[in-house]
């Protein structure tokens, strides 16, 4: 439930919650959300040294090319982190934020970016650390694209975290997914919306977790590949698997969530799925035999789809 | 009478269809109507069967799963036990999906557009249904099921410690500050906080029970408290800096306990306090509610049609009944009627018809009927009358055949009975023909199983055809099959062409051919004696070349295949090994007996030459005493005669003409007398074992001899084994029986034996010097180191003991020499060897009767007693002696020689004159007797035997030992 409200936010998303924001042009969007990322870096790291925190390695997770929904998903997850940082810290907790509705652009990323980091300077603010927006050594964000460094903004804020991100939290985003897969596959009378869990298997690391689920990603690239939509480009090859931690696959699967979600508003498919809840203390091994339903449900939907057809929605589909 | 012509036009028979066809026609249409019921019908009952029936049992099966996996899915809500959540997969599994696959399988279901509809809405109900109650099992047993307990455990219970944590620390340093009563005031203060902050929090904690709401006031009281309490230490003077900063700390804690404690209660009291049970309530049960209402009502059109059905199709039988009684009715009505119609006109002519059938049959018809009718009647009784002339013709024509026939049959069996009487005779002659056939054949038969020979029949060509009698011995062929098999296949090749050679001899000579030859047998290598003779008959078989039929058939009839004819003869084979295993021995035997009596006869002429010699030469010792060379050489001559006279002795014992002296003796008390001297003999590498039977019985033998015999076994055995080894001397008692005859010498009868075993471990001897063992001068030791005469003495001495000797030996194995002596039952009187009483060996004056039919010897014997001091008289033969014993009393002794000629011999001579003149000493002289030995047991104790050649010493120390016996002895 650490992150409960994230997910409830996929699926505000998803039902497609009002709200207003001024219309920036792209390019200059993309300029405010690079300078403000970097912004971000340098007061979490400042953050960091005087929690004395451990600094997080850059890891590229094989995934570019991303779309704004992806970089508005990863700042939705940089915001309850820092969100839970302030409770941990501060007692305090801010309400949840408008999500935004139709089509999602950079603006909304920059504006979910803008508000997870007034809340690192609050903190910073109260714990009266007063070089603020200062220059800060150690800036190596700007090498890296908008999306990995909001990857490894998000890594680094999960070691400042009393509470880690725990196998459970991957557990419950991939139950999400399966709850979207489902309703995905209402369309279609024959299907299996939610198949038979495998046998349990023990002795699974996250890296275990991470490539099965990878290949749900990859399997969500082949469906919007059929459908004939923008998808995110994924390229595993290269990852240090040895290197991976929870926080890793937490991130691979909130992308899946984010692509799932984004194809559910795309279809028009009214009924959210059902909102998952903490599901208590989960190993890899847990995720990885729930991962395995998600990975059935997606064969499945890849196998009704046609290639060039957009899929219609049935009678009998909510 | 002729038949009129047949018309083309056939009214009746056209009557006859028609008539036909109509009632067939009628039976038609009854069919027809009939099977376009059945039909009507039958669909009714498979619409029945098929779909109506099942569609509204899969919808009550639809129904009874989803109410079975509600109940489930509450039972696991509510329970926890996972066999709920097996029987909610049970009831998707076995209930509820085949019960749909079975209404999707219904074709009515799908027929109609409502229906299909119904369809699709019940299988995405289903779908649905299904998708939410996963969820709720899912999420049951989460601890974020309970939002509001989930909270509390995670933030709540953390925000609690830490109010603790602050009093305590509060607590600890006001317990520090001493003595002030308004401190200790401030202290209980203190304590009374923490104790409402434990109060609030125990509160709340049970507001997450059930029943939760009756404990928010109790929360709320103690908040209140709490809150007063915190107000008034606030407000206090006494609190030092610190303390007022963990006041501080404390108030901000309690403000995020507050916020928290609401939120936890607010989620309590929210419908999704229990989110699986919300979910349940407000999503899956819903769901189940419009799924069980469309079942039920897919279930009760699905009934409704089926008493639609059920009716339909009653109403289809009833239809179908009726019009099918109706049908029968009119047809049976429709062929009364014509039927009666046609019967008028065709039985009336017919009836006529056959009334001149019968009557014509009786002979009685003479003229034709008259023809009343146009039609197939009129054609009937036309051809009837042109019957009528034909058959009064046939029944002239028949009378004339059958005179003619019966003058035929009696002759036929005329001749049939002479056949008859012909071939009875020849039965009776067959008949006693196979009589004695069967006869001769039996008598054949028990001649085959008698005779002990093998018969067989072989061909020319070395074939066996008949085994006739295999005999009761069957290593000569063995147990294979031999019929059939070439003598190639049977014997070694050189035999199989010797057999043939026998065979095709008898064959060209037509004489039996008579053969003897060794086969090698299972049992060893066998002597057989055949008789072959040709035979009368030859044997045919299909030969190999095949004869072309005329007509082309390869292989053609059997009368066309050629035969050839084998011409064969009859082979009796006898199995003769023991005959020529006896004619070998018999040869053997008389060639031992040739040589012994050939050389016992040299022996006995050279033993008197040597009689001569040695007396004379003793003679003429005497007078050489007084000239040293002379005497030296006629010692010399004097050694040489006595060389001669050992060499004869052995000669006279292989020839078993020595004279033996008989007595009982017992050869264990023999052989252990002698042990010391076969120790020296045998020498220190030699090693003798004895196995002696303790209880042995005596034999007849002369110990003398036997000692010296036993002696020239034991240095063989010592030459056989020059690197030394083992002697083993074995005496037992053995009964020779004729089951025996196999194992022993054929020549030894059967009876009781006493048998001794020398037994080396030596090198042995082969076959042929088995062979020649027992041959005088044969020997296999080096020149000068053996006569040749040991065993042949030995050999003597047995037989002439009335005893045998048998070999076994192997080269390398050693050899085992048996002797058998017969056995005596009762224990004799063992005779001891007299002894000179003094060394005189001078005579008394004493007359001593001589009788010796050689001259020349009687000349030296009666000189040699006159030296001794003796007074001889001396006659030529028995008849004599005799006389000169009735004549002269005063003879002391009578010292005959043994073999004379004439009736009586010295045995006899002593016997009669032991007889005649009791206590008359006798002294036997010999180099050669007739006797086998002589049984002393049967003379008096006053008998001697001197072996010629003797020398005057020896003669004279025999009459001493005689002279001095006792009466009593004798």
């Amino acid at each position: 439930m650490v992150f409960g409200l994230l997910v409830a936010g996929f699926i505000a998303l998803a039902h497609g919650a009002e709200t207003s924001r001024p219309l920036l042009p792209d390019a200059e969007t993309d300029a405010m959300l690079a300078a403000e990322i970097n912004a971000f870096s340098r007061d979490l790291e400042r953050l960091r040294r005087f929690m004395g925190a451990p600094r997080a390695n850059d890891l590229d997770i094989g995934i570019h090319d991303l779309m704004p929904r992806d970089l508005y998903f990863q700042t939705l997850t940089l915001w309850e982190q820092t969100d839970r940082l302030s409770f941990e810290i501060l007692r305090t907790r801010a309400k949840p934020l408008p999500t935004p509705t139709g089509a999602i652009g950079p603006q909304d990323a920059l504006r979910r970016l803008q508000d997870a980091h007034e809340h690192v300077r609050h903190i910073m603010r109260q714990l009266q650390i007063t070089d603020i927006g200062g220059s800060v050594e150690g800036d190596g964000m700007a090498t890296l694209d908008r999306f990995n460094a909001l990857l490894n903004l998000n890594r680094q804020l999960n070691l400042l975290l009393e509470r880690h991100i725990s196998p459970s939290d991957v557990y419950q985003q991939v139950t999400l997914a399966i709850g979207y897969s489902a309703r995905l596959l209402a369309r279609y009378p024959d299907a299996i919306r939610i198949p038979e869990e495998p046998p349990f298997e023990p002795d699974k690391l996250p890296r275990d977790v991470y490539v099965r689920l990878s290949e749900c990603l990859q399997g969500i690239v082949r469906i919007f590949d059929r459908l004939g939509l923008a998808v995110l480009k994924i390229d595993t090859r290269q990852i240090d698997l040895d290197r991976l931690q929870p926080g890793d696959v937490y991130l691979i699967a909130t992308l899946i969530v984010s692509q799932l979600n984004f194809l559910h508003t795309h279809l028009g498919i009214t009924q959210p799925p059902p909102q998952p809840i903490y599901p208590g203390l989960k190993f890899p091994a847990h995720t990885y035999q729930r991962a395995a339903i998600l990975q059935a449900q997606l064969n499945q939907l890849e196998r009704f789809l046609t290639p060039g057809q957009a899929m219609a929605p049935s009678p009998a589909s909510p | 009478m002729t038949a009129s012509p047949v018309k083309n036009s056939r009214p009746l028979r056209r009557q006859l269809l028609l008539s036909h066809l109509s009632v067939a026609l009628v039976g038609l249409i009854m069919l027809g109507i009939a099977l376009i019921a059945t039909y009507d019908l039958r669909a009714k009952v498979i619409g029945l069967a098929s779909e109506s029936g099942p569609m509204a049992q899969a919808s009550f099966q639809l129904l009874t799963g989803i109410r079975h996996s509600l109940a489930s899915l509450r039972g696991w809500i509510t329970l926890g036990d996972p066999r709920f959540l097996d029987g909610w997969r049970e009831a998707w599994q076995e209930e509820i999906q085949p019960a749909l696959d079975r209404l999707k399988n219904c074709p009515r279901f799908h027929a109609q557009d409502c229906a299909a509809r119904s369809s699709r809405e019940l299988q995405a109900l289903l779908a649905d249904l299904r998708e939410s109650q996963w969820w709720v099992q899912d999420i049951v047993r989460t601890p974020g099921n309970e939002p509001a307990r989930l909270l509390y455990n995670r933030d709540v219970e953390p925000s609690a410690a830490n109010l603790h944590a602050l009093l305590a620390a509060l607590f600890q340093s006001e317990k520090e500050q001493q003595g002030d009563p308004e401190r200790k005031a401030l202290l209980a203060q203190t304590a009374e906080l923490q104790d409402a902050v434990s109060t609030a929090r125990l509160s709340l904690r049970e507001t997450l029970g059930t029943g939760g709401s009756d404990h928010e006031h109790g929360f709320r009281e103690s908040l209140e408290f709490v809150r007063s309490r915190l107000g008034t230490l606030a407000e206090s003077p006494l609190l030092a800096d610190e303390q007022r900063s963990l006041l501080l700390l404390f108030q901000d804690e309690l403000e995020v306990f507050v916020t928290l404690a609401r939120e936890v209660i607010q989620l309590r009291q929210s419908d999704g306090w229990n989110i699986a049970l919300r979910t349940m309530v407000q999503e899956t049960d819903p769901l189940a509610d419009r799924a069980m209402a469309l079942a039920v009502a897919t279930a009760t059109q699905a009934q409704t049609r089926l008493e639609q059905e059920i009716l339909a199709a009653q109403t289809a039988t009833a239809i179908t009944a009726w019009s099918l009684l109706l049908m029968i009715a009119l047809m049976l009505v429709a062929a009364c009627f014509l039927s009666r119609l046609q019967a008028k006109a065709i039985a009336l002519p017919i009836t006529s018809l056959a009334e001149a059938t019968q009557q014509l049959a009786a002979g009685r018809l003479r003229a034709d009927i008259p023809v009343s009718a146009d039609n197939e009647i009129g054609e009937l009784t036309r051809s009837f009358n042109t019957l009528r002339a034909a058959m009064e013709e046939a029944q002239e024509k028949s009378r004339e055949t059958n005179i003619l026939l019966e003058k035929r049959v009696r002759e036929r069996t005329m001749q049939l009975e002479a056949i008859n009487r012909s071939l009875s005779r020849e039965i009776v002659e067959r008949n006693q023909t196979d009589h004695a056939l069967r006869e001769s054949e039996a008598r054949l038969r028990a001649m085959a199983r008698a005779i002990p020979d093998l018969v067989f029949v072989v061909d020319e060509e070395g074939c066996y055809r008949e085994i006739l009698a295999a005999g009761q011995d069957r290593t000569a062929v063995g147990n294979t099959p031999i019929r059939g098999k070439l003598l190639s296949e049977i014997h070694a090749p050189d035999m199989a062409r010797f057999f043939l050679d026998i065979i095709h001899r008898a064959l060209q000579t037509r004489q039996i051919q008579v053969a003897e030859y060794e086969l090698v047998t299972a049992s060893g290598r066998r002597w057989f004696e055949s008789r072959s003779a040709p035979l009368d008959i030859r044997f045919a078989e299909p030969s190999p070349i095949t004869t072309l039929h005329p007509q082309g058939d390869l292989f053609g009839p059997p009368e066309l295949r050629r035969f050839t004819a084998k011409s064969a003869a009859i082979v009796v084979a006898r199995d003769i090994t023991q005959r020529k295993h006896a004619e070998t021995r018999l040869r053997q035997a008389q060639k031992m007996q040739a040589i012994g009596q050939l050389t016992g006869g040299i022996a006995h002429d050279f033993n008197n030459l040597l009689a001569i010699i040695m007396g004379n030469l003793e003679l003429l010792n005497e007078q050489l005493t007084t000239q040293p060379e002379l005497y030296e050489m006629a010692q010399q001559a004097l050694r040489a005669t006595d060389r001669g006279a050992k060499l004869t002795q052995r000669l006279l014992a292989f020839s078993r003409r020595q004279p033996l002296l008989a007595q009982a003796t017992d050869l264990n008390k023999l052989i252990l007398g002698m042990l010391e001297l076969m120790r020296r003999t045998l020498g220190a590498n030699i090693r003798i074992e004895t196995a002696l039977t303790s209880d042995l019985d005596q034999t007849l033998v002369d110990p003398a001899q036997f000692e010296n015999a036993l002696l020239n076994l034991v240095i063989n055995a010592r030459d056989a084994m020059p690197q030394g080894g083992r002697l083993t001397l074995t005496t037992t008692n053995t009964l020779i029986e004729e089951k025996d005859g196999a194992a022993t010498p054929t020549e030894m009868p059967p009876g009781p034996y006493v048998m001794l075993a020398v037994t080396d471990t030596g090198v042995g001897m082969t076959s042929e010097s088995l062979e020649r063992a027992f041959e005088p001068f044969f020997t296999t030791k080096e020149t000068g180191k053996g006569s040749g005469l040991g065993l042949s003495m030995v050999y003597g001495l047995v037989k002439q003991s009335n005893g045998h000797i048998t070999i076994q030996s192997e080269p390398g194995r050693g050899t085992t020499i048996r002797l058998y002596l017969p056995r005596i039952a009762q224990s004799a009187r063992a005779v001891t060897e007299p002894r000179a009483a003094d060394g005189s060996i001078q005579g008394r004056d004493e007359t001593i009767l001589v009788v010796e039919d050689d001259a020349e010897v009687r000349r030296f014997a009666v000189s040699a007693l006159r030296g001794l001091g003796y007074k001889p008289l001396q006659a030529a033969d028995a008849a004599t002696a005799l006389r000169v014993l009735e004549t002269t009393p005063r003879i002391a002794l009578l010292f005959t020689d043994i073999v004379m000629p004439g009736e009586m011999d010295g045995v006899r001579l002593a016997t009669e004159a032991q007889r005649r003149y009791p206590g008359l000493r006798v002294l036997l002289t010999s180099g050669y007797t007739e006797h086998a030995s002589i049984d002393q047991a049967e003379l008096t104790a006053a008998i001697e035997i001197l072996t010629k050649p003797y020398r005057k010493a020896d003669l004279g120390r025999k009459l001493r030992i005689l002279l001095d016996r006792d009466e009593s002895q004798s």
